[in-house]
């Protein structure tokens, strides 16, 4: 553990305790906020130089080179992720948190909570009408295209891996504010959400292959469920409710403040 | 005058309870994580729902364009104002997310329909729904109503969206001869930039006997916006109070 620096030496030992989670929930959020956008900027990177290139005809040896292999990657990879990441992630304190200490937890699972929502972006914004792009320009010969590659198989599971860390950091360090009443409706829909739009994929899949076929009319119907699921997110608004209101419940038992 | 010291006294107290939420760094934080769900949902919605008639300037006509833009591009700002008012008391929800939707359109155009499928961004530019936006947020905070926002609000938003988007699309409707047709450049421009699985008959514009209305067609089409865009407008509403307001405090009982 790296020594307290001299600036929260100075705090009171609550404060101080509070600085340093504080600061590591900053440090989570640009670390992970960094790290999503690099990965996603390399994908796009790598689809600008190998899609028209490698990526036309799914039956030449160099589409499996390319991009069966690339698939391949990302779910290696988000794997390893999850099996490094979670159990770190839900390590539980010793004591019993004090209202500082808890406010930083607080201040954690909103980082956690800002980099689920930097994935959604390119989930259901940047990569989604990407999607729209090489699908009404490029014929299809396969489920696994280029766009579809990044789309739905690494976006996709980034938004669950992301969504389910921040549930399983609630769940292990915020579990009387979430879980003492209950299962909250907040995550289930959250959770719903993000499962509900990877399952979506092989409807639409499903769809294409039969009543729209190859060709692209993005405002279809096969596409609806994509919409119907998004709207789950809306539920993000409910944790951030539930997590400030007690951060003002914190402030009010908070005795070292009231002495102060 | 100074503050009485009483209510001084009691100004203090509360800074001091609330001191962990005053903390900025939660803002920053919480500002962000906004932003980001806000642009992916408006535009995943948008796009699935309405998005063909916003991708490219030869699908942007009189008949659909209007109509399934401002009807469908309403969901998320109106969820967004019910719970950015609700919850917040700030009357900048619709605003917000129209601002969140074109910035995520923009992006796409630019990155993806220009920069990876080499189109030219005169063809695949976003409309927009801002000035309206800011319209509903103001009828809001006026009348802190949601009848008469839906009233004159949704209203306005249906119907003033083609004349809010008139300065982007009129170099698009000049007539001109190709092949012996009078086309509208939009026209030439969808034949000149091909889009092999966007098949000329799968192009849903102008159908029917829409032109039989002569003049009248765009000012038709703004009057029917303008009505669909109540239910629009509620049915958002409904996304934001059901999803998004009620789920705090929920909790699924456990056997």
């Amino acid at each position: 553990m790296s020594a307290p620096s001299q600036a929260t030496e100075a705090l009171p030992k609550g404060d101080a305790a509070r600085e340093r989670e504080m600061k590591s929930a900053m440090r989570l959020w640009a670390f992970g906020a960094v790290f999503v956008a690099i990965a996603f900027s390399a994908l796009r990177v790598y689809q600008q130089v190998f899609a028209f290139s490698a990526g036309m005809d799914s039956t030449d040896p160099a589409y499996k080179k390319y991009w069966t292999m690339l698939l391949f990657v990302e779910f290696i990879a988000l794997a390893i992720i999850a099996v490094l990441w979670y159990p770190r992630l839900m390590k539980k304190p010793k004591e019993a948190p004090t209202p500082q200490i808890e406010s930083g937890y607080i201040m954690k699972l909103w980082a956690l909570l800002a980099i689920f929502t930097l994935t959604v972006f390119f989930q259901a914004s940047f990569f989604a009408e990407q999607d729209a792009a090489w699908h009404q320009t490029v014929v299809r010969d396969t489920a696994f295209t280029p766009s579809h590659t990044v789309l739905f198989y690494g976006a996709f599971p980034a938004a669950i891996l992301t969504m389910l860390a921040t549930f399983l950091y609630a769940r292990s360090h915020l579990p009387h504010v979430f879980f003492s009443r209950g299962f909250p409706v907040a995550f289930a829909l959250m959770i719903a959400g993000v499962v509900a739009e990877m399952s979506w994929v092989a409807m639409n899949e499903w769809w294409h292959s039969g009543p729209y076929g190859t060709e692209e009319f993005f405002s279809t119907p096969g596409h609806w469920g994509f919409v119907t699921n998004a709207f789950l997110y809306a539920a993000i608004f409910s944790v951030w409710g539930m997590s400030a209101k007690r951060l003002i419940e914190l402030g009010r038992s908070d005795k070292e403040a009231d002495a102060a | 005058m100074g503050m009485p010291e009483q209510a001084q006294k009691s100004q203090q107290l509360v800074r001091q309870r609330s001191r962990f939420l005053l903390d900025r760094r939660y803002d920053a934080i919480f500002v962000f994580g906004v932003l980001f769900i806000v642009i992916g949902a408006a535009h995943v919605v948008f796009m699935l729902l309405a998005g063909d008639w916003d991708f490219w300037t030869d699908w942007k006509d009189r008949q659909w364009w209007p109509l399934m833009v401002p009807v469908m591009g309403l969901i998320v700002p109106s969820a967004l104002q019910y719970i950015a008012w609700t919850l917040l008391r700030l009357p900048i929800g619709a605003t917000l997310a129209a601002v969140c939707l074109v910035i995520g359109e923009w992006v796409n155009r630019f990155f993806n329909f220009h920069g990876w499928t080499d189109f030219p961004l005169n063809f695949v530019w976003p409309s927009t729904m801002v000035p309206t936006a800011i319209l509903l947020d103001v009828i809001l905070m006026w009348t802190n109503s949601w009848l008469l926002t839906t009233l004159f609000g949704a209203s306005l938003w249906g119907l003033l969206f083609g004349v809010e988007n008139m300065p982007l699309i009129a170099p698009f409707r000049i007539p001109v001869e190709y092949g012996g047709y009078v086309l509208s450049t939009a026209d030439v421009q969808g034949f000149q930039y091909l889009r092999t699985t966007t098949p000329e008959y799968i192009r849903i514009v102008e159908q029917g006997n829409f032109r039989a209305f002569l003049q009248q067609f765009s000012t038709v089409t703004a009057v029917a916006a303008a009505v669909i865009s109540f239910a629009s407008y509620w049915f958002g509403q409904l996304i934001g109070r059901v999803l998004a307001v009620l789920p705090i405090g929920k909790f699924m009982k456990q056997t």
